[in-house]
């Protein structure tokens, strides 16, 4: 209640008095801040500890804020409310202040993906928040919310880590190439030709088939006594039950140009204080 | 002695009387009177009597036949009669039971051939004229779109009679024991895994399934696919048999036995006993069938006599027969197919989905 009460004043400070967010430097907000409660304390702990951690070894800052209804703080969306908090705390590491927050509204299941400045960004680009998104998405909408919050902890992490690597997960580039717009290729023709052989084939050979039409009878449904089928046993005896599991492999998008923040119905903007934003429902 | 061969003339005029189909009355082509089955049944019931005897006394101790005919028709397995219209000799088939004199044209029966052990339980008479069978001739060549053009304009019918084809009908009960694999399928999205559960189950179904009235052609004379295809008929106008159906139309008594029908009626019935069972196993993913036991109970066999015309032409010195239910006007048959043309609509088709499939692919 303590924490709730610093940032609503916090941030009704930063937005009624437009003050900037140097004025919040003395404040600190954990990394983990669970405001709605959907945590316990040790699973909250825990991951505040492992996104610390995570934060000061790539010197990136990991952050998750959990509130009930984000409109309690911010006039605005919940982009709007992410930009607020990072801002207002001053989160981030080093000179662009680098980081990338997961801000949930639980009113509405409301989430935003937020990236800050050049280095968060460049970890974090428009397909990586995407496959961030999904990586937590399918845990929150079956109320999995520590593993959700351990999933997205755990993939930042690996994002962060092949950005400092200089291989940060980015979209499918395509090939210039293929970017010609439409086009019919030989193969292209030759696949059609091919089918369309088929097709024709298969028509004729319908049309043939119209031509020959004394054929034996292997079936005797019209002389079937009104009520005389009796079905005597209708058994259905489970046996086993196999379970196979197959990694999903993400394919570049086809267009390729745009950016992939669709995913589990997310959006994808630009944000104005030097971030970026990837938000939608849970 | 007496006649073997009973010819129906009218009460009136004497004039040759033949079965109408439309109107279900014996018809006088020469005063215009009309008669129903019955009045004539009773009218000639003593004739025809006579003449089924005729026929049992004809054949000798020793199996020869006596009587009108000559030694070669015997030889051939024919018999021959005396029109009693015309007095001309009448070479049939050992089979035939109702035929037209080829120099008066009288319809002739022969009642022997339908009497005693030999008479048929049922008839349905016809009630489609030769007309309705050539029109729907005409019709049938329509739409097809790979029949060569010639043939529909060099194409005459050659013939056209109206026959009672012999059938046996055969009651039963097929019992079908079908053992499946089934199989339930569901799948979801974990992250990035996506994890399939397949449930088998042993599934079996049993069941029983009566047939009425399967019919199986009991004349060799008559092509097996043509008499199925026609099929079906309306059972509803089922009759007792009668000759007084007969005139005006060709009649054959069987030639071939019940007991080599049966194969064919216990494959049939089997069969749609299979599928009506395998048709209760649902609410699977697949169902893979692993094994069943189909026996058939056989019942009552019946022998009627069933309306059809067959139609013969000749094209390109090949035959073709058609044949069309006598009853319902169901015509079937096998049609000569153009090489050419079937090429064109093959490269015409092909063409197009090309075109469209290209266009297609173009923005692919």
């Amino acid at each position: 209640m303590k924490k709730k009460l610093l940032l609503t004043l916090l941030l009704a400070l930063a937005l009624l008095l437009s003050l900037s967010a140097s004025a919040f430097a003395e404040a600190r907000l954990d990394y983990v801040t669970d405001e709605a409660g959907i945590l316990s304390e040790e699973e909250r702990t825990q991951l505040n500890a492992q996104a610390g951690r995570i934060s000061e070894q790539y010197q990136c800052g990991v952050y998750v804020v959990i509130v009930n209804d984000y409109r309690s703080y911010v006039n605005g969306s919940i982009e709007t409310f992410a930009e607020e908090v990072f801002a207002g705390y001053d989160l981030g590491y080093g000179d662009s202040r680098d980081g990338v927050m997961l801000a949930m509204s639980m009113a509405d299941r409301d989430y935003d993906l937020y990236a800050h400045g050049s280095f968060g960004n460049y970890a974090f680009t428009d397909y990586g928040k995407g496959q961030l998104a999904e990586s937590f998405l399918d845990n929150f909408r079956r109320s999995d919310w520590a593993a959700g919050f351990r999933d997205f902890v755990d993939m930042g992490e690996t994002l962060i880590r092949r950005a400092r690597d200089g291989d940060p997960l980015d979209q499918w580039i395509p090939d210039p190439a293929e970017e010609q717009g439409p086009s019919l290729t030989p193969g292209k023709l030759l696949l059609s030709a091919v089918i369309s052989a088929l097709f024709g084939g298969a028509t004729v050979g319908g049309m043939k088939k119209q031509m020959k039409t004394a054929v034996k009878q292997t079936r005797a449904a019209n002389y079937v006594s009104q009520g005389g089928v009796t079905l005597r046993i209708r058994d259905d005896r489970f046996v086993n039950r196999t379970v196979t599991r197959q990694v999903i492999r993400h394919d570049p998008p086809s267009g390729g140009s745009r950016p992939s923040g669709g995913h589990f119905g997310g959006t994808t903007i630009s944000g104005s204080h030097g971030g970026s934003h990837h938000s939608g429902k849970f | 002695m007496a006649d073997q061969i009973s010819n129906y003339q009218c009460p009136s005029c004497t004039g040759p009387l033949r079965f109408d189909g439309k109107s279900g009355r014996l018809q006088c082509d020469y005063c215009g009177s009309s008669f129903s089955v019955q009045e004539i049944e009773a009218l000639y019931k003593d004739k025809d009597q006579a003449a089924a005897e005729a026929i049992g006394n004809t054949v000798s101790a020793e199996g020869e036949w006596a009587g009108a005919g000559s030694n070669w028709a015997r030889e051939q397995g024919l018999r021959a009669y005396n029109c009693p219209s015309c007095g001309a000799e009448l070479i049939c088939d050992e089979t035939t039971a109702a035929t037209a004199c080829p120099y008066c044209g009288n319809p002739s029966i022969v009642p022997g051939q339908l009497s005693d052990m030999l008479k048929p339980d049922y008839v349905i008479p016809f009630k489609l004229s030769k007309e309705d069978a050539k029109a729907a001739l005409k019709n049938y060549y329509r739409g097809k779109k790979l029949l060569p053009r010639a043939f529909t304009s060099q194409n005459h019918i050659e013939e056209i009679k109206g026959v009672y084809v012999p059938f046996w009908l055969f009651d039963g009960t097929a019992e079908a024991d079908m053992r499946f694999q089934g199989t339930r399928v569901s799948s979801v999205v974990q992250g990035d895994t996506r994890v399939t559960t397949t449930e088998y189950y042993d599934v079996r179904r049993a069941g029983s399934v009566k047939f009425e009235k399967i019919p199986v052609d009991a004349s060799s004379k008559m092509p097996d696919a043509h008499m199925d295809a026609i099929e079906p008929f309306d059972y509803s106008e089922l009759k007792p048999f009668s000759n007084a159906y007969l005139p005006g139309f060709l009649a054959d008594k069987y030639d071939v036995k019940r007991e080599d029908c049966y194969q064919r009626a216990d494959e049939r019935a089997g069969n749609t006993a299979v599928d009506l069972v395998s048709q209760t196993v649902g609410g699977y993913s697949s169902v893979i069938p692993r094994g069943s036991e189909v026996r058939v109970r056989r019942g009552r066999v019946s022998y009627a006599l069933l309306p059809v015309w067959m139609l013969s032409t000749r094209w390109n010195g090949k035959n073709y027969l058609f044949a069309m239910n006598g009853q319902t006007g169901k015509l079937i048959g096998d049609l000569p197919v153009s090489s050419g043309r079937a090429f064109a609509w093959f490269a015409g088709l092909t063409a197009g989905f090309t075109a469209l499939f290209s266009a297609l692919l173009y923005f692919l």
